[in-house]
């Protein structure tokens, strides 16, 4: 079992991660409760700003001092100076155990998480996973404890995937059961009902979620250079194929184009952080990625 | 289908092989198609979605590439198997079974010299280099070899091209010699023709190796159409030329003169005719007489011969000794030797015996004639002899060339016959009528009908010619025959002193009925008044010449002349030319053309049975012994008598053969014959290709091939112009299948893939 976790957090990986621990250091300066701000207002120790009484807002946030002096209600706001919650929702369907380089895109998927996880907890920020196929396989619930990583890693190594992706319902039970605002992450290859994902992920953000997509793709899938003739047999039971490659290829990677470009116009329509990922690509670039998009979410998102 | 692919493929073998490898690309296709590997892939859903729109063009472009690759086997099969798209121009040597054969022209003109070797070797090479071609085709090819002097005996028959063949080939052709005659070049084919039909082999090829001369060629209906014949018979006909263009001869076409009598110390004038074959002049030509091989202290020059014509000279031999002489007269080298020269054989006697019978023992008709034809026997070389009519029943006669018989009033019936073997056997004979002749005799016992010794039946009695008015006309009308010519011209005055004064005429019946030209006589003189006067006519071998008047200015009763011939000059040259001319019918010596054989026919109670000849020193004097065998001879001529005969046929040296015929008494009899070369053979003009081939017609079954090249035989010639056009097929299909290969394959960009 610890053969299995530990192998998401290769040598060569975990260098990187620390390398990159460094770079996040220099983006987010003095920030010390966590290396991120909370995009959201809470309780907490620093004032931020006041804001006008409304009915339904807590009494107990009235400052009274200004009342005295105005007699108006305002309220007091607070920086939240509580930890991201992040949850990692980790695609591990048949399709995902593609690949053709070192990792499949299972592994790299896993591994990505497993690095994010252990930079979030490393700045003690709530780290929770869920994978899933066609439904959700494992919980793991939103932990800031530095030896949660033990209890995310063995989830994810502990996976068979097997099954056929079915999205929404998926979606849906994240949803009702992150009722607390964070980040979600999807990891995914996304080979799934472009409808349901995007209603599932709507759904998300509607619960005041945000949403980043990491699409995870292998090389041969983004540029299908298969040679010689090949029989292709669909994962997740979606048919199989005897043909040359070559003469398809050009079919092939307009389907594909075109389905990265709905993919990628959906995602900006809606808001939703949206990255394409290869397999061959350094561990790293997920976790780049992920802070960039951090660093633009400060400024966009607080109202 | 067998036969079509050797026709139209070098290596037809490999076509078959090929045509398996066509089948190659389909194979590797479906071999392709069924050996694939696996791969689980997780985008099915582009891929399916990309399979399902391009299915169409996917198909279709395989099946191009597909096609093209099949092409390009086939193209380069085409280029192995090397197709020829017309069988003709294909060698002859093509892996099937196949039988050549050879008709090679040896006739004397292939002794043409033509740079540094003659038409014959040039042909010779030919063949050497066929069967050469042949041996590299072990157990396919058959040859058989005609050469065409010896053309029912092939020299060659059916035999397999081998190196044992090759040996014998070699060792046969070294020894083989062009001939010196004129052979027909229908004889060949028809035997090339006779084994080509009796094979069944699967290609039949005839090579007529000849140097196509227009005479042979120009107009021979005989060759055209027997060639036709075996183009039609799907035979390919080769017609190799050995000599590439015409070239100029000089020819002597004749070497005659009246040998017949020829006598010691009488100059005998001979004739020697040259023909310039050439198209330009000839200028100052030498020609050399040799006697007996000795060069006599003189030469014939023609200052000029033009192209085309041919003119004669005459020169003066003189015998010294009475034997057999031979004369040959010689030319300078050219590219023809055999016509160089040419040979005459010429028994030269003491004298040349002629009878004279005169019908009037009284008369002296004799005496006219006698002193014509004799007035010194060493100059006209004529020892006449005069005897009565019983002399012709009780001597043999022939001893004579000539007989006269003059005013003869009847003949004894047991001398009619012995006078008829011998005008038959080639005697001359000569009429002269006169007062004492008995017509009902002649036209009974004579004449026979046409059968006889006399031309015409005569009219009962001599009649008048009416003494001439004026002196524009002459008594006597000569035609344009040879015994006539020292008359030719107008205004002639020997003959216009003659007078005819009485006649013989010929029955006016037999006259109008026109007998006499059936009956091949023919008058060759007439009488003032349009009788006939002179007339010439054949018995036999022989010929007889009747003059319906007196011999004599004999007188009639009147005491008037039967005419005054005999005292004009006219008359004694008239007699000498008569000697000559009647001679020439016996003399065979100037008639032997190479070739010819010589057929002995001896009495056996006379000869023996041993007959030695005597080959011409060209030929190297070789001396050959034949035994003539004996034949019971039903001819009446012969009267049943048993004959010794045989033949020599190996005449084809030019030059003069002796033989010597051994009488029963030991004692030899000699005779002389000379053989010369073919004047036929002489012109060297060639045919010109393109009327050969308008003549043959465009038939694709004949081939020309030119001499000096040898390229057809291995068929490099062949499809080339084709073998260029699949060759640009061939790139065109390569770069097609290249660019459509690259626009079927997947070629990664350099750098960065696509995202």
């Amino acid at each position: 079992m610890t053969q299995d976790y530990r192998k998401f957090l290769l040598p060569e990986a975990i260098s990187r991660i620390s390398r990159l621990e460094i770079r996040a250091r220099s983006i987010v300066e003095g920030f010390l409760s966590g290396l991120h701000r909370s995009p959201f207002f809470g309780q907490s120790v620093e004032f931020a700003q006041h804001r006008e009484y409304a009915p339904g807002d807590d009494v107990r946030n009235i400052d009274w001092k200004v009342w005295s002096k105005t007699d108006k209600y305002y309220i007091k706001q607070y920086e939240e100076d509580t930890n991201l919650r992040t949850t990692l929702l980790v695609d591990v369907s048949e399709s995902m155990q593609f690949g053709t380089g070192p990792l499949n895109k299972y592994e790299y998927g896993c591994t990505a998480a497993a690095a994010l996880a252990y930079l979030l907890l490393k700045q003690q920020d709530a780290v929770g996973l869920i994978t899933f196929d066609d439904a959700v396989r494992s919980k793991v619930q939103a932990l800031s404890k530095r030896n949660h990583l033990n209890a995310l890693l063995t989830a994810l190594a502990t996976e068979k995937p097997a099954q056929k992706t079915d999205i929404f319902d998926v979606l849906k039970e994240v949803a009702e059961t992150r009722s607390k605002k964070g980040t979600i992450i999807l990891i995914s290859d996304l080979f799934v009902n472009r409808e349901s994902l995007f209603k599932g992920l709507r759904l998300l953000q509607y619960r005041g979620h945000d949403v980043m997509l990491l699409h995870i793709l292998d090389d041969e899938e983004l540029d299908f250079s298969y040679a010689g003739t090949t029989r292709f047999e669909g994962m997740e039971e979606t048919g199989e194929l005897v043909c040359d490659p070559r003469s398809l290829r050009e079919g092939y990677l307009n389907a594909m184009h075109e389905f990265l470009n709905e993919i990628r116009r959906r995602c900006a329509k809606n808001k939703f952080d949206y990255q394409t990922i290869r397999t061959s690509e350094y561990l790293d670039a997920a976790l780049a990625h992920y802070l960039n998009h951090r660093i633009g979410m400060q400024q966009s998102i607080r109202q | 289908m067998e036969t079509w692919l050797t026709q139209h493929f070098v290596n037809s073998t490999l076509v078959y092989a090929g045509a398996m490898m066509v089948a190659a690309p389909i194979i590797i296709h479906l071999i392709n198609r069924f050996q694939y590997k696996r791969v689980h892939f997780a985008a099915m859903e582009f891929l399916l979605q990309s399979q399902q729109t391009n299915q169409r063009r996917v198909l279709l472009e395989q099946l191009l590439l597909l096609l093209l690759r099949i092409l390009l086997i086939i193209c380069l099969l085409l280029l192995i198997a090397r197709l020829i798209l017309d069988p003709n121009q294909l060698s002859m040597f093509r892996g099937a079974k196949s039988h050549h054969v050879i008709v090679l022209d040896d006739s004397g003109s292939m002794q043409n010299v033509w740079g540094e070797q003659t038409a014959f070797n040039e042909g010779l090479q030919v063949i050497r280099k066929i069967v050469a071609e042949g041996t590299n085709r072990p157990n396919t090819e058959k040859l058989s070899l005609i050469v065409l002097s010896r053309a029912d005996a092939p020299l060659f028959l059916q035999r397999d091209i081998n190196e044992e063949l090759i040996n014998e080939l070699d060792a046969k052709l070294t020894n083989l010699a062009c001939s010196h005659q004129s052979l027909d070049l229908n004889q060949g084919l028809e035997a090339a023709a006779d084994l080509l039909n009796e094979d069944r082999a699967v290609i039949k090829t005839l090579h007529l190796i000849s140097d196509f001369r227009k005479s042979d060629w120009q107009d021979k209906k005989g060759i055209t159409s027997a060639i036709e014949d075996l183009s039609k018979d799907d035979i390919a006909i080769n017609l190799i030329k050995t000599v590439p263009d015409s070239q100029p001869n000089l020819a002597i076409t004749e070497l005659s003169g009246a040998t017949e009598v020829a006598a010691v110390d009488v100059p005998l004038s001979l004739k020697v005719r040259i023909k310039n074959f050439g198209d330009q002049v000839a200028e100052n030509v030498r020609v050399a007489a040799f006697v007996d091989n000795n060069k006599l202290p003189m030469s014939i020059v023609f200052d000029k011969i033009e192209a085309g014509s041919e003119i004669s000279q005459d020169f003066d031999v003189v015998f010294n000794k009475p034997d057999l002489h031979q004369v040959n007269v010689s030319l300078n080298n050219d590219v023809l030797a055999g016509d160089n020269e040419r040979f005459l054989a010429i028994d030269v006697k003491p004298s040349n015996p002629v009878l004279i019978i005169d019908g009037n023992p009284s008369g002296n008709e004799w005496m006219f004639i006698q002193t014509a034809i004799a007035p010194d026997i060493s100059t006209t070389g004529f020892a006449p002899s005069v005897e009565s009519v019983d002399y012709l029943r009780r001597h043999p006669l022939d001893q004579f060339k000539n007989i006269y018989l003059l005013n003869v009033a009847e003949l004894p019936l047991d001398a009619i016959t012995p006078l008829e073997q011998f005008v038959a056997a080639g005697g001359g004979l000569i009429w002269f009528v006169g007062p004492s002749i008995q017509p009902a005799f002649y036209n009974d016992k004579l004449y026979k009908n046409g059968n006889g010794l006399f031309p015409a039946p005569l009219e009962g009695s001599p009649r008048e010619l009416p003494a001439r008015e004026t002196n524009s006309t002459v008594d006597m009308q000569v035609s344009d025959h040879p015994l006539f010519s020292v008359f030719a011209g107008q205004d002639n005055p020997l003959i216009e002193a003659v007078t005819i004064s009485r006649y013989f005429p010929l029955s006016q019946e037999w006259l109008q009925t026109k007998s006499q030209s059936a009956s091949g006589v023919n008058v060759i003189a007439t009488l003032r008044n349009q009788e006939p006067f002179i007339i010439e006519h054949r018995f036999g071998k022989g010929r007889i010449i009747t003059c319906l008047t007196s011999a004599s200015p004999v007188l009639t009763n009147e005491g008037e002349p039967w005419n005054s011939w005999a005292l004009n000059p006219s008359y004694i040259v008239f007699q000498l030319e008569l000697q000559k001319y009647l001679v020439q019918s016996r003399s065979h010596e100037q008639t032997e053309i190479v070739g010819d054989p010589i057929a002995f026919s001896l009495d056996a109670s006379l000869f023996s049975d041993e007959i030695q000849i005597q080959t011409p020193i060209s030929e190297g004097e070789r001396t050959i012994r034949l035994k003539a065998s004996p034949k019971q001879v039903t001819d009446a001529s012969q009267n049943g008598s048993l004959q010794l005969m045989t033949t020599y046929r190996e005449t084809d040296q030019p030059g003069v053969y002796s033989v010597q015929l051994e009488r029963q008494d030991q004692t030899i009899e000699q005779k002389m014959y000379a053989f010369n070369f073919p004047v036929t053979e002489s012109n060297l003009e060639l045919i010109a290709a393109d009327d050969l081939i308008k003549q043959l017609g465009s038939n694709p079954q004949i081939q020309i091939q030119e001499p000096g090249e040898f390229q057809w035989i291995q068929g490099q010639e062949a499809g080339r112009e084709i073998t260029n056009t699949i060759l640009v097929i061939l790139f065109l299909l390569l770069i097609c299948e290249q660019l459509l290969a690259y626009r079927l394959s997947y070629h990664p960009k350099i750098a960065g893939a696509v995202a």
